[in-house]
């Protein structure tokens, strides 16, 4: 999870060149450019720091470091660029795909245009959800809360392993947690435009890890977790202690297992989007062979960046990725293999990147999951090749550094199209504004990154992988890189995630990488996004029992989408002022001490009300003309 | 798909039509945009990395 840029930036983008008189599409283009260095961002925190932890880099300052993690970087949102402008027009124009916050950020910049009744609903849905997303913070409610379960009981439970009385038992019993629904206007939002089906597959993987493996694994495994980890002497740990349990069961035994269904969910998500890539791939083929005057009489708004260029450029990342790779690993041949595989892994996971950006959005796109996967993959290779040791450990991670930021890039750049698809923005202009954003965040970031480590260190800690700077994924980055070459993996993990995917797609589902996501985040998140699409589910079946007709209909789908788009937008917003007050370290007011659980119900309640009510409320009268309308 | 039509006709038409032309890649939009990026990159760092 990321907090959004898309949003912060359409509304000040807006702002700014609604004063100076600025036209609706200049607006795309500062929104495209402002909100790409997000996604470099994301793809960097996950990965540089994981050159520190691993020891593959001894020393992080400006000198070693800085040229060395731009050009990873740069190397990375480059490739996404040029990967998704091979793929823009068959992923923008696919009917499956919703695109939740490419049609909140569109919402924007239309009901500034309107400045109407549709204005009226974004822009106070937008204060509103600011206002409920602040009072969180202010410790009104608790916007998150886990509830303690106990699984059997330790010391009396036990499974007996046959069927007579004197079979041996196997004891068992726990005491594991499940989470509420994170009390989050912006995630409600997000389930509210996928709609209910696609939030119920989503929330399923959090059920089956939550629900089913946590459990499972704390009730068969609680004696063995109590004598190997509680203090000496404790036979019955509190609940602090089961809590850390659960947590690190989800972490370091479903996570993975996620992880091996992801695997196969891309594959399969790859092997469903054959022909959009063949065509996608055919058409940028064919397009290296048109003229520049046939290049220059497409429409406007189906103008990409020639493909010649596309192509050569992808040439020149491959072959300075090549000798990036040798300085890595120390040897030509595993350097020229880890580039290639690089770009064909890199392309693969950027459309499955974009995929996901059109179901669930960029905010919710599990770049470390796919991060994960890209590592093992390079890993692999290394292993087989013999590279072992700091240099295949460096070589590994650097796969996964430009593979990451270049998924990010890749899912962040789409949803951004998709923007510039409903307003009619020229996409030529948004990607050439997009090389623009993602230069300027490469060569800006390390300072940043910097500043953070050395601010650990200044006040006592060991700089990245410190308790204070635990820089979690890149951790777990520089763990699997470690273990895998050198021989520590638990492969059985990833093992029977692999074949839980394939199961998955024997009965159908039809998104296995969207099920393994939604073991992969966080059951607050895929719960609240859950709860939107429920919110949905009875706005749509409220409005079908009214017998409106099609304009009214039209209208009701239009302020549901606004409102959504509000909440989504709103707290994205007070999330960077949040943000600025948590690294100051102001203080922030604090309400209660220790909200009660029914105040967080009530605000939900309030919440889901006004999702219903504002778009029920806006049929207007069945005499009115059918309305312009955001068709998903 | 989503856009700009009228309720009963389902056919993609964007915001702002192909054929209308209007200040695009100007570069107080793209100044905007690399200010914004500047501004907002130190914030999603500081904000997601220690977590």
């Amino acid at each position: 999870m990321t907090i959004a840029a898309t949003y912060p930036a359409a509304v000040i983008g807006m702002a700014v060149l609604r004063l100076m008189k600025g036209s609706i599409l200049e607006e795309n283009i500062a929104r495209t450019v402002g909100s790409i260095g997000e996604s470099v961002a994301a793809g960097a925190i996950f990965t540089i720091p994981a050159f520190v932890i691993s020891g593959a880099w001894p020393v992080f300052d400006f000198e070693h470091a800085y040229w060395k993690s731009s050009i990873l970087m740069l190397v990375g949102g480059v490739l996404g660029i040029l990967f998704v402008t091979l793929l823009r027009r068959v992923m923008v124009e696919d009917p499956e795909l919703p695109f939740p916050e490419s049609v909140a950020a569109s919402q924007i910049h239309i009901a500034g245009q309107q400045g109407s009744r549709a204005a009226k609903i974004l822009f106070g849905n937008m204060g509103f959800a600011g206002v409920i997303y602040l009072l969180g913070q202010f410790n009104l409610f608790t916007a998150s809360r886990d509830f303690i379960v106990r699984v059997g009981s330790l010391g009396s439970s036990f499974v007996r392993m046959g069927r007579s009385a004197t079979s041996p038992k196997l004891p068992a019993g726990a005491i594991t947690t499940v989470s509420a629904p994170q009390i989050s206007p912006a995630y409600l939002g997000v389930g509210y435009i996928i709609g209910p089906r696609l939030a119920s597959l989503n929330f399923a993987g959090g059920v089956i890890a939550w629900g089913l493996l946590v459990p499972l694994i704390l009730f068969l495994g609680g004696p063995t977790l109590v004598a190997q980890f509680a203090p000496a002497g404790t036979t019955l740990p509190d609940t602090t202690f089961w809590t850390g349990q659960a947590v690190a069961v989800w972490s370091f035994i479903v996570r993975p297992i996620a992880v091996g269904g992801m695997l196969v969910g891309a594959c399969y998500t790859l092997f469903r989007m054959r022909k959009s890539l063949g065509s996608g791939m055919a058409r940028a083929v064919s397009d290296l062979k048109k003229s520049a005057a046939a290049h220059a009489d497409t429409a406007r708004t189906e103008r990409d960046l020639n493909a010649k260029f596309v192509f050569s450029g992808l040439l020149v990342v491959l072959i300075s990725m090549v000798f990036l790779y040798k300085s890595y690993a120390d040897a030509w041949v595993p350097g020229m293999v880890a580039a290639v595989v690089m770009i064909i892994v890199g392309f693969f996971f950027a459309a499955v990147s974009g995929n996901l950006v059109g179901l669930i959005g960029s905010s919710n796109n599990p770049i470390s999951g796919l991060t994960l996967a890209a590592l093992m993959i390079a890993a692999l290779l290394m292993v087989l090749m013999g590279v072992s040791g700091i240099h295949g450990i460096a070589a590994v991670l650097g796969v996964a550094a430009v593979v990451c930021i270049s998924s990010a890039v890749a899912g962040e750049m789409l949803q951004d199209l998709k923007v510039g698809h409903i307003l009619g923005g020229t996409p030529s202009k948004m990607q050439i504004g997009d090389f623009m954003g993602v230069t300027v965040a490469s060569f800006a970031l390390l300072p940043v990154l910097l500043l953070l480590n050395q601010a650990n260190i200044n006040s006592g800690g060991m700089g990245f992988g410190d308790r204070q700077l635990s820089a979690p994924q890149a951790g777990l980055m520089a763990m699997l890189a470690r273990g895998i070459v050198g021989g520590e993996m638990a492969w059985p993990l990833i093992v029977v995630g692999i074949l839980m995917g394939f199961a998955l797609i024997m009965i159908e589902v039809k998104s296995p990488m969207l099920f393994a996501v939604g073991m992969y985040l966080p059951l607050e998140t895929t719960f609240a996004i859950f709860l939107g699409g429920m919110i949905r589910w009875v706005t749509d079946k409220i409005r079908d029992s009214k017998n409106f007709n099609d304009a009214q209909k039209a209208r009701v789908e239009n302020a549901g989408v606004l409102t959504a788009s509000g909440f989504i937008a709103g707290e994205a917003l007070m999330g960077i002022v949040i943000a600025v007050f948590k690294y100051k370290q102001w203080p922030l007011p604090v309400i209660f001490q220790h909200p009660s659980a029914i105040s967080g119900f009530i605000v939900l309640v309030i919440l889901a009300i006004v999702m219903i009510r504002v778009p029920l409320a806006s049929a207007g009268s069945p005499d009115e003309p059918a309305p312009p309308t955001a068709i998903m | 798909m989503s856009t700009t039509t009228t309720a009963p006709q389902k056919k993609f038409r964007s915001y702002v039509p192909d054929n209308t032309t209007m200040p695009e890649f100007t570069l107080r939009a793209v100044l905007l945009g690399l200010v914004l990026t500047v501004i907002l990159l130190p914030t999603l760092i500081l904000a997601c990395a220690p977590a």
